[in-house]
């Protein structure tokens, strides 16, 4: 049901190509963060990304 | 020439204000950053899947394309990759009958779940913050 270029003709395939090779995003990724822990009450230090940065 | 917009698939010239827009607010409670995470997993693997489909079809034709223009006119080989074209596209829209509306689907859901998760990475953003 979907409209498209006529096959047939010769500007077809460049319709064709135009059509589908829009460009397309990579996929989002999923919410993997978890939240963050509660506060710091705990006075554990916590394994968060900030210090994964550290030497 | 411009055909009829009976399917339009050119979502930048709408100015309607996409519907997540009004629904999905800055989050300010883990009640609601839970709600919303939920939200945004309930419709994530529809996405993904859509997303593969399109992603697929879109490197076919994006290697077809690639050929075509490496090819100089008017060669055997080039007609050949042209007669591919169409033979492939005639396959894609007897197997996909839906593509252009799927893919419609899927560009709003990635904006719908992208403008979500925005709202989330805020509100861990700004929760990292006052803790700190």
């Amino acid at each position: 049901p979907v409209e498209g270029p006529k096959t047939g003709d010769a500007n077809c395939v460049d319709e064709i190509l135009k059509e589908m090779t829009q460009s397309w995003p990579p996929p989002l990724t999923a919410i993997h963060t978890p939240c963050k822990t509660e506060p710091s009450k705990f006075p554990f230090p916590s394994k968060d990304t900030q210090h994964a940065s550290f030497p | 020439n411009k055909k009829m917009p009976v399917h339009s698939t050119d979502l930048s010239s709408t100015t309607v204000m996409p519907d997540y827009i009004c629904k999905y607010m800055a989050v300010v409670s883990m009640d609601q950053r839970q709600t919303y995470k939920d939200n945004f997993n309930a419709e994530y693997e529809e996405y993904r899947v859509l997303h593969a489909r399109v992603e697929k079809i879109t490197r076919h034709f994006t290697q077809l394309d690639a050929q075509c223009r490496r090819l100089p006119p008017g060669t055997k080989e080039y007609q050949a990759v042209h007669e591919e074209v169409v033979k492939e596209y005639n396959k894609m829209r007897l197997h996909s009958p839906n593509y252009q509306v799927e893919k419609q689907r899927c560009e709003y859901l990635h904006n719908k779940l992208a403008h979500i998760k925005r709202l989330i990475a805020d509100f861990d953003q700004r929760s990292s913050q006052s803790w700190s």
